[in-house]
């Protein structure tokens, strides 16, 4: 059928896979931006437009920082993106443990510490830790365990958690919006912080 | 410049030597290899229900699209894995079954894979989209994401491959241009492997279900790498050589080849083999051949156009020529025959295989053969197995002419067959010839009553 000219028709055989080949190769380069620190910020800034958005509605009154600040703030603090399990706790107990010891920064509000349990959600364990004065008024709250297990749970909840913080603390409840995006997360925060509350209350 | 399983030519003379065993079958041969698939895709599934993949699906948008994401990927994978499986080509199962339904059913695993793979990604997009926004969501599954722009990358191969394979856009393409695009296949699959270990939530939380998914993917490789390269290399380390050359007609050359592993072979009648020349030129090209004698330790046989493409360089070579052989592959033996009478129903080029198989027959099955062809110069070896035919207590017919011509306007309507042979439906029917030839065959067969299990064919898979 055809006459063989075999040299050359090897190559135009492969030629197509060679093309394929090297245009996917191209496609991988120019695609993957590196999942250091760049890219956790990239996640924080898009997480923070949508999340920062039901907080301020619910908050209403007044949110005395300007929403995005408090994710910035932490996020860096973060050493990003290695899955060992101990990234989290010490990132966001470092803004909360001073507050824990001098409860007195702004209003004076004393009580004991209380770890809540642990509940398991579909992204990992969440842990609350709440200061809760003999009134029953939460002097602080936060979070000691939170998923943690996959960099995008990392950067979610490094933007969520001040907001369920800041969420709590003016509700002086359980009793709130949570954040969307994080749901999961807010789910078991609230449900950690409950216990705490109704083991506290009662 | 396209060789085709049914491109079988002329067939040669009895070779001496000792006939070679047959390929051993295993517990995979005998009808388990259903189960043992389904088996192995239910472990893979418990690992997704394990992790809550069920309940997921009813517990909101998110962890629906979640958990679909996951149970559609690790699917994808395991339909793939399983066409790897298949394309590593295992004796026992393609002994048993033949090459062409390993190829048939590699083809629906892929095209399963291609689909299930779609799916993967747009539930993937949802899960992520729903929480972050589907702007983002594109950017991180697509880049952002560490290995995401690998896995990306790797479905859009899969796809290609896919797409070149679907049999219209396939025939219009050289064999080996299509099968160079179609090994890119083995590095879409590897690019997305990175991406199941790291974020996949069956394996990268879990240590157990992690190192079975690792354990699975090895498993297939060192297979793929045995089955295919290992194969092929122990072929070309021990080369065949063409041992003689004979002129049956004047379009057929019939060639035999001895040396290599023939004292290490198993094989039998009816069987065909992959060859390569080692020569400049046409060594990349593989050219399957039905083995046109019953194969024994004296060489396996093949008989050759004259006319054509490759096949016609092969039957210009000279004896001493170096061949890589692989094979000898096909599930269409005696074996399928037992003590049963027996029925060929042969078009045209398919006799080669037939007259093998009648070379390891015996008065039990006093065969019956039906020759088509459309000239007359295409009837090859009808002395041959007119001889074998009646040495055996059968008869060989023979139909001659275009089709218009013929007294009866299908000659392989099941009312024909009938009353031509009147035990049919006592007999085992092999069917060896061109497309039209084994449809046309198979549907007369089934109206005259002949059982779908005793209808024995290869079909084409190119």
């Amino acid at each position: 059928m055809t006459d063989h000219h075999p040299a050359a028709s090897l190559g135009k055989r492969l030629l197509p896979a060679i093309a394929l080949t090297a245009s996917a190769a191209g496609l991988v380069v120019v695609l993957d931006r590196p999942p250091n620190g760049s890219a956790v910020d990239g996640r924080g800034d898009s997480a923070a437009s949508p999340d920062a958005a039901p907080d301020t509605a619910a908050g209403a009154t007044p949110i005395p920082t300007p929403t995005a600040t408090p994710a910035p703030t932490v996020a860096p603090a973060v050493p990003v993106p290695s899955p060992s399990p101990s990234i989290v706790p010490p990132a966001v107990s470092s803004t909360t443990l001073p507050a824990a010891k001098q409860p007195a920064a702004a209003t004076t509000c004393e009580g004991k510490t209380i770890d809540g349990p642990t509940e398991n959600t579909r992204w990992g364990p969440v842990q609350v830790e709440a200061v809760v004065s003999s009134s029953g008024q939460i002097c602080d709250v936060d979070a000691i365990q939170s998923p943690n297990s996959h960099r995008r749970s990392v950067a979610i909840n490094n933007n969520a958690l001040p907001i369920l913080h800041r969420q709590v603390m003016k509700a002086q409840s359980a009793n709130i919006n949570g954040v969307s995006g994080a749901t999961v997360t807010s789910t078991g925060y609230v449900r950690s912080l409950q216990a705490i509350l109704d083991g506290a209350g009662g | 410049m396209v060789t085709e399983t049914t491109e079988r030519i002329a067939a040669p003379r009895r070779s001496s030597g000792q006939p070679l065993p047959r390929h051993r079958y295993t517990i995979l041969s005998d009808n388990h290899l259903l189960s043992f698939f389904s088996a192995a895709f239910g472990v893979v599934l418990t690992v997704w229900l394990t992790h809550g993949g069920l309940g997921a699906l009813f517990d909101g948008a998110v962890p629906a699209a979640t958990s679909l994401t996951q149970l559609t990927g690790i699917s994808a994978s395991f339909a793939g894995l399983g066409g790897l499986a298949l394309v590593s080509r295992p004796h026992a199962i393609e002994a048993r079954y033949g090459l062409d339904r390993v190829f048939i059913w590699h083809r629906i695993l892929g095209e399963t894979m291609a689909v299930l793979v779609a799916c993967h990604v747009v539930a993937g997009v949802f899960a992520w989209g729903l929480d972050s926004g589907f702007g983002a969501a594109i950017i991180d599954l697509t880049g952002r994401e560490r290995y995401m722009a690998l896995a990306f990358v790797g479905s859009l191969i899969i796809g290609v491959v896919t797409i070149t394979s679907l049999r219209s856009i396939r025939r219009q393409m050289a064999y080996e241009t299509w099968y160079f695009i179609h090994l890119t296949a083995y590095a879409g699959f590897a690019m997305a492997f990175a991406h199941e270990i790291v974020w996949g939530e069956l394996f990268a939380d879990d240590k157990f279900s992690r190192w079975l998914w690792i354990a699975l993917h090895v498993g297939i490789a060192i297979m793929l790498i045995r089955g295919r390269w290992g194969r092929l290399i122990a072929a070309t380390l021990h080369p065949f050589h063409i041992a003689e050359t004979r002129r049956i007609n004047d379009n057929t050359t019939e060639i035999r080849l001895a040396g290599g592993n023939l004292h290490k072979m198993a094989g039998d009648a009816g069987q065909f083999v992959i060859v390569r020349p080692m020569v400049r030129g046409l060594w990349w090209e593989a050219h399957p051949f039905s083995l046109s004698a019953a194969p024994t330790t004296g060489g396996l046989t093949i008989s050759v156009k004259t006319l054509g493409d490759g096949s016609a360089s092969i039957s210009r070579l000279p004896r001493g020529t170096r061949m890589i052989v692989e094979g000898p592959f096909g599930a269409c033996t005696p074996r399928a025959l037992e003590n049963r009478k027996v029925l060929f129903i042969v078009g045209g080029v398919g006799v080669t295989p037939v007259k093998a198989m009648l070379e390891r027959l015996d008065r039990r099955h006093q065969p019956v053969v039906l020759y088509r062809a459309s000239r007359s110069d295409d009837l090859i070896y009808v002395n041959e197995l007119r001889g074998m035919a009646r040495d055996l207590g059968g008869e060989l017919m023979t139909l001659v002419g275009p089709t218009a011509t013929l007294a009866v306007k299908d000659p392989f309507s099941g009312k024909v067959l009938a009353k031509a042979i009147p035990d049919l439906t006592d007999r085992v029917a092999f069917l060896c010839g061109p497309e039209r030839l084994l449809w046309a065959g198979r549907a007369g067969l089934r109206e005259a009553g002949v059982a779908a299990e005793d209808i024995h064919f290869e079909q084409p898979w190119w």
